[in-house]
C-alpha cells in the first residue's frame, strides 16, 4: 500500500502544477466563471426588490451550474487524465517505472479533481452570494435558508468530485471517453435524470438533489420537474451513494488500467 | 547463468498484420545491436521485451522474469522508446527527478542522479529549460538520460541515434561502449549499420517479423556459404595478377576494373577466404604485382544485411 | 582527391509558367471526404436516425396528401340533390373538424418539424466529422505541408469547410428534398409543385444557413482547441451554455435575450423563412437573424485569425 500511495502522491504533486499551468485550466476557469457572470447580469439588470426569486436561483445555481457547468468542467480537466498520457505517448515512461499502474490513475485524477472541486465550489459560493444580495432584511428571511446555501456549495463540490472520477475512469475503460462523457452528461444525466420514474435513481443528479433538498424538501416544489421527481433519498444515503459511485468508478478504472495494454502509434 | 533475454516462439499480431512471428532466441548479455529494415518488427520486439505489450503467442523472459507490468523488473531495466514524447512544460531535470523518485530514490539521490545522467549526455547547461524549447537532438538526449539515470542492469533503446548529429551519435555510442564495459547489458536498434558494427559484433537481425540471423557478425557471415566472399585488390599489374589467381581452385571469379581513383582493381570472388588469403600472400611474395591495398568487400554488416534481406 | 562535379545537363531550369488551377480547394475537399467516409460505424450511427425520420416524415406527408385529396373529392351533397339535409350537415361538420388536423400535417409544417428534429443529429454529425479538421492538422504539423503547396488560406479553409458542410447537408437538405419530392409526386396533377414551388428554395436556403452556422461553430472550436476532443467539448458546451444563458436572461431580463441561444435563433429563422406563425418560437425573427449574423461573422473572423497564425506558430 505504501508504494502505491507514495507513487500516487508523487504523480499528484507533479501533475497538479502541470494542470494549474495548462491552457485547459484557463478554459475550466472560464467555464466556472460563466454562472458568476450570469448571476451578476441577472442581479444587476433584473432589479429584484430583494434577493433573486427562487426559480431564478434554481435556474442558475442548479440547472445551469450543477447540470451543465459542473460536468463540463470535470470533463475538461479530468476527462483526459489517462487519455492524454496515451495520446501524447508519455505513458511508456510511467509504465516502465517500478510503480503500480493504478497509482498513475489515482495520482493524475487527484491532480485534476482537486482544482475542479475548489474552482466550482468558489464559483457556486459566488453565485449564491450575488443572487442573495438582499434589498431589505425582511426579504432575506424569506429567501433560501443559510443551511441550504451551504449545502448547495457542498453539493456542487461533491458533484465535481464524482463526475471527475467517472470521467477519469471512462478514460481508462473506454476508447472514446470524451464522447461517452458528453453523451453521459447530456443524454443520460440531463435527459433520463429528469424523466419520471425510478430511472432517476441511476443518475448522479438524483443523489445530489437528495443531499441538497434533504433538510428542505419544501423547496422541491420550485423545481421545474417537481411533478416528476420520485421521492428523494436521505442526505446520509445520498452521500454514501455518491462515495460508492466515486470509489467504484475509480476502482474499476484502476483495475482496467492495470491490465490493459496500450498499443501506441509510432 | 540466466540469459538476459530469452524468447520462445514469440509472436505478436496487430489484427491481420504480423508484427513478430515465431522468434526464438536468447541473448546472454553484453552490447547487442538489433537491426532490420523498416517494418521488420524491431519496435514490436523491444516493446515486448519491456512489457509495454503482451505477446500474442509464445513467451518472453527478461532477466528470468515476465516483463509485462512487472514492477520489480523495472528497477533493473531502462527503456528509451522511439517516440519523441516528453512532458513539454517540464524541464529535463524535473522529468528525470520525477522518474527517479518514482523509482524509489530519495529526493537528494534523485537530484544527484538526474544531474549526473544529464551531464553524461551533455545536457547540464540546458537541463532547467522547458522541453518545448529543445531541439530534436536534445530531446533524444533527455530520453536516453531517463533510461540510464537509475543505472539499470539491462538497457533497451529503440533507435537511440535518431535526431542526433554525428558528434552526438559518437558520444552516445561511446556511452554505450562504456556502459557495456562496466557490465550493463545493452540492446539497441538502429538503421545506421556501420555504427552498430563499430560498437558491437553481436547482432540480431529481423526481417518481416522473423528472426533472420543472430550472433557475432563474422560467424553470421561465415554461415552465408552460398554467397561467395568478395575481395578487392588494388594493384599496378592487376591483369597479370588476375591471370595468376584465376588458375587456383578457391577462386571462383575475377573481374578487372578501375576504382574512383582510376586505379586498376581486381574484384575476386572466393568460397574459402582463409586459403585464398594464404594463396595471395604466396603469390605476392613470389612476384611483384604492385599490390597497393586488399579489402574484404562484404564482411561488413551492410553486406550481410543485403544478402539476408534480399 | 576526387574533384567536385556538376551535372547541368540533367537539371533543367523551369522556363514555362504554372497553370492556374482554379479549384485548389477541390483536392482538399475530396481527399478529406474520402477519408471521413471510411468511418462506416460512425456514419451508420449518426445517419440512421435521419434515414428513419425521412421515411416517417415522407410517409406522413404521403398520407396527409392522400387524405386531403380524398376529402376534396367528397361532395357533401353527394350525387343526390334530394339527400337528407341532416346527413349533409354532419358530413360538412366532419370535414370541418378534420381540416385543422390536415393543416397540421401540411408539408411545410412537416419540414419545419423535421428541421427541428434533425438539427441535433446534423450537429452531432458535424461535430464528429468536423472537430478535427484544423486541430488535427496543427497537431500533426500537416498544415506545414499544405502551405508548402501553392494554395491560399482561403483554399485551405474552403476545402475544410466543404468537408464539414457535406455532412450537415446530408442530414438536413437531402431528407428535406426527399420529403418535397414525395409531396410533389403524391399530389395530384403536380399541385404541390405548381402551388408551393417556393418550398424547394426555402428548404435549400434554410439548410444552407443551418450548415453555415453549425459548421462555423465547429470549425471555430477546431481552430482554437489543441486537440479534437477539446474541440468537441467546446462545440457541445458552447451550444448548451448558450441555450442556458439565453433561457435565463430571456426569462428574467428581457425576452430578446432568447435569441442568444443558437438553436432558438435557428428555429425562429426557420419559422420566418417558411412563413410559419412565430408563436412556438421563443426568439423574435429579427433578433434571431441579427444574432446568427453576428455569430457567423465573429466565428469566421476568429477562424481567419487562427489560420493566419498557423504558419507562424508551427
Amino acid at each position: 500500500m505504501k508504494p502505491f500511495l507514495h507513487a500516487a502522491g508523487l504523480l499528484f504533486r507533479a501533475h497538479l502544477w502541470r494542470t494549474l499551468r495548462a491552457r485547459r485550466s484557463l478554459v475550466a476557469a472560464a467555464l466556472a466563471l460563466l454562472p458568476v457572470i450570469l448571476a451578476t447580469i441577472v442581479s444587476q439588470v433584473a432589479r429584484f426588490e430583494g434577493p433573486a426569486p427562487i426559480e431564478v436561483v434554481f435556474s442558475i445555481a442548479w440547472y445551469f451550474h450543477v447540470q451543465t457547468i459542473v460536468p463540463l468542467v470535470a470533463l475538461v480537466l479530468a476527462g483526459g487524465v489517462v487519455a492524454e498520457e496515451i495520446e501524447d505517448r508519455t505513458i511508456t515512461y510511467l509504465f516502465t517505472r517500478p510503480i503500480p499502474r493504478a497509482s498513475i490513475l489515482l495520482g493524475r485524477w487527484l491532480a485534476a479533481a482537486i482544482p475542479v472541486v475548489v474552482l466550482l465550489g468558489l464559483s457556486s459560493a459566488a453565485v449564491i452570494a450575488l443572487l442573495g444580495r438582499a434589498g431589505s432584511a425582511e426579504h432575506t428571511a424569506e429567501w433560501l435558508p443559510d443551511g441550504f446555501r451551504t449545502r448547495l456549495v457542498v453539493t456542487v463540490m461533491m458533484g465535481a468530485a464524482v463526475y471527475s472520477a467517472i470521467f477519469a475512469a471512462a478514460g481508462a475503460l473506454l476508447k472514446h471517453p470524451i464522447l461517452v462523457g458528453l453523451a453521459y452528461t447530456f443524454v443520460f444525466e440531463g435527459f433520463l435524470g429528469n424523466l419520471p420514474g425510478s430511472n432517476q435513481k441511476a443518475t448522479v443528479i438524483y443523489y445530489l438533489k437528495s443531499f441538497l433538498f434533504a433538510k428542505n424538501p419544501e423547496l422541491t416544489g420550485d423545481l421545474r420537474e417537481a411533478f416528476f421527481t420520485v421521492s428523494l433519498a436521505s442526505a446520509g444515503s445520498a452521500v454514501r451513494a455518491l462515495l460508492l459511485i466515486l470509489v467504484i468508478g475509480l476502482a474499476l478504472g484502476a483495475w482496467r488500467f492495470s491490465r490493459r495494454e496500450y498499443v501506441l502509434a509510432a | 547463468m540466466t540469459s538476459v533475454l530469452a524468447c520462445h516462439e514469440l509472436g505478436r499480431y496487430y489484427g491481420q498484420v504480423v508484427g513478430l512471428n515465431e522468434v526464438t532466441t536468447e541473448v546472454q548479455g553484453g552490447v547487442v545491436g538489433l537491426v532490420g529494415p523498416n517494418g521488420a518488427g524491431k519496435s514490436t520486439f523491444l516493446r515486448l521485451i519491456v512489457g509495454e505489450i503482451r505477446p500474442s503467442r509464445g513467451t518472453v523472459r527478461v532477466l528470468g522474469e515476465d516483463p509485462f507490468a512487472n514492477r520489480e523488473l523495472y528497477r533493473r531495466i531502462g527503456f528509451c522508446p522511439q517516440q519523441d514524447a516528453l512532458y513539454e512544460d517540464m524541464s529535463a531535470f524535473e522529468i528525470l527527478r520525477l522518474y527517479l523518485r518514482l523509482g524509489g530514490f530519495s529526493p537528494k539521490d534523485a537530484r544527484a542522479r538526474a544531474e549526473h545522467a544529464l551531464a553524461r549526455l551533455n545536457m547540464t547547461e540546458r537541463m532547467h529549460r522547458r522541453v518545448s524549447t529543445y531541439s530534436k537532438g536534445m530531446r533524444q538526449r533527455v530520453r536516453i538520460a531517463q533510461a540510464i539515470a537509475h543505472e539499470p542492469e539491462f538497457l533497451v533503446l529503440d533507435e537511440p541515434m535518431t535526431g542526433l548529429d554525428p558528434l552526438g551519435r559518437r558520444e552516445v555510442l561511446e556511452l554505450f561502449r562504456i556502459l557495456g564495459a562496466n557490465g550493463t547489458h545493452v540492446l539497441f536498434s538502429s538503421h545506421i549499420l556501420y555504427e552498430v558494427e563499430h560498437l558491437t559484433a553481436e547482432i540480431v537481425l529481423l526481417h518481416r517479423g522473423r528472426l533472420l540471423a543472430k550472433g557475432a557478425l563474422p560467424d553470421v557471415r561465415a554461415l552465408l556459404s552460398r554467397h561467395p566472399r568478395r575481395v578487392e585488390i588494388i594493384a599496378r599489374r592487376a591483369r597479370d595478377l588476375a591471370r595468376v589467381l584465376i588458375s587456383h581452385e578457391e577462386v571462383l571469379s575475377v573481374r578487372v576494373g578501375t576504382n574512383q581513383e582510376r586505379e586498376e582493381q581486381l574484384s575476386v570472388e572466393t568460397r574459402a577466404v582463409g586459403p585464398f588469403f594464404r594463396r595471395l600472400n604466396a603469390v605476392a611474395a613470389g612476384e611483384r604485382f604492385g599490390i597497393g591495398a586488399v579489402r574484404s568487400a562484404d564482411a561488413n554488416l551492410e553486406a550481410v544485411f543485403d544478402y539476408l534481406v534480399q | 582527391m576526387t574533384k567536385a562535379e556538376a551535372h547541368l545537363e540533367v537539371y533543367r531550369r523551369f522556363e514555362g509558367s504554372l497553370r492556374e488551377y482554379p479549384l485548389r480547394f477541390w483536392p482538399i475537399w475530396t481527399t478529406g471526404l474520402r477519408t471521413a467516409l471510411k468511418q462506416r460505424k460512425a456514419l451508420a450511427l449518426l445517419y440512421a436516425p435521419a434515414l428513419i425520420a425521412t421515411v416517417i416524415f415522407s410517409f406522413i406527408v404521403y398520407l396527409a396528401l392522400m387524405a386531403q385529396q380524398a376529402i376534396q373529392q367528397q361532395n357533401p351533397f353527394g350525387n343526390d340533390p334530394n339527400a337528407d339535409l341532416s346527413e349533409v350537415m354532419v358530413k360538412q361538420a366532419a370535414l370541418q373538424m378534420v381540416q385543422p388536423g390536415l393543416k397540421m400535417l401540411e408539408v411545410v409544417r412537416q419540414i419545419v418539424g423535421f428541421n427541428q428534429l434533425m438539427g441535433l443529429f446534423s450537429f452531432l454529425a458535424v461535430v464528429w466529422f468536423g472537430s478535427g479538421l484544423f486541430c488535427d492538422d496543427r497537431k500533426a504539423g500537416a498544415h506545414q505541408l499544405y502551405f508548402a503547396r501553392p494554395i491560399t488560406r482561403l483554399d485551405y479553409f474552403s476545402g475544410k469547410f466543404l468537408i464539414a458542410a457535406f455532412f450537415s447537408l446530408l442530414a438536413m437538405l437531402v431528407p428535406v428534398l426527399v420529403i418535397c419530392i414525395v409531396a410533389s409526386v403524391t399530389s395530384e396533377d403536380w399541385v404541390f409543385v405548381k402551388e408551393q414551388w417556393d418550398v424547394f428554395p426555402r428548404a435549400i436556403a434554410f439548410s444552407c444557413l443551418w450548415t453555415v452556422v453549425i459548421v462555423s461553430l465547429v470549425l471555430l472550436c477546431s481552430s482554437v482547441a489543441p486537440r479534437r476532443v477539446f474541440a468537441m467539448i467546446g462545440a457541445v458546451g458552447f451550444l448548451m451554455i448558450g441555450e442556458s444563458f439565453a433561457a435565463v436572461l430571456g426569462q428574467v431580463v428581457n425576452p430578446r435575450f432568447f435569441a442568444l441561444g443558437l438553436m432558438n435563433s435557428l428555429h425562429a429563422v426557420c419559422l420566418d423563412l417558411f412563413n410559419q406563425p412565430a408563436e412556438h418560437s421563443q426568439a423574435a425573427a429579427g433578433d434571431a437573424w441579427l444574432a446568427i449574423g453576428v455569430f457567423v461573422a465573429l466565428a469566421l473572423g476568429v477562424i481567419a485569425l487562427r489560420l493566419k497564425r498557423l504558419e507562424v506558430v508551427a
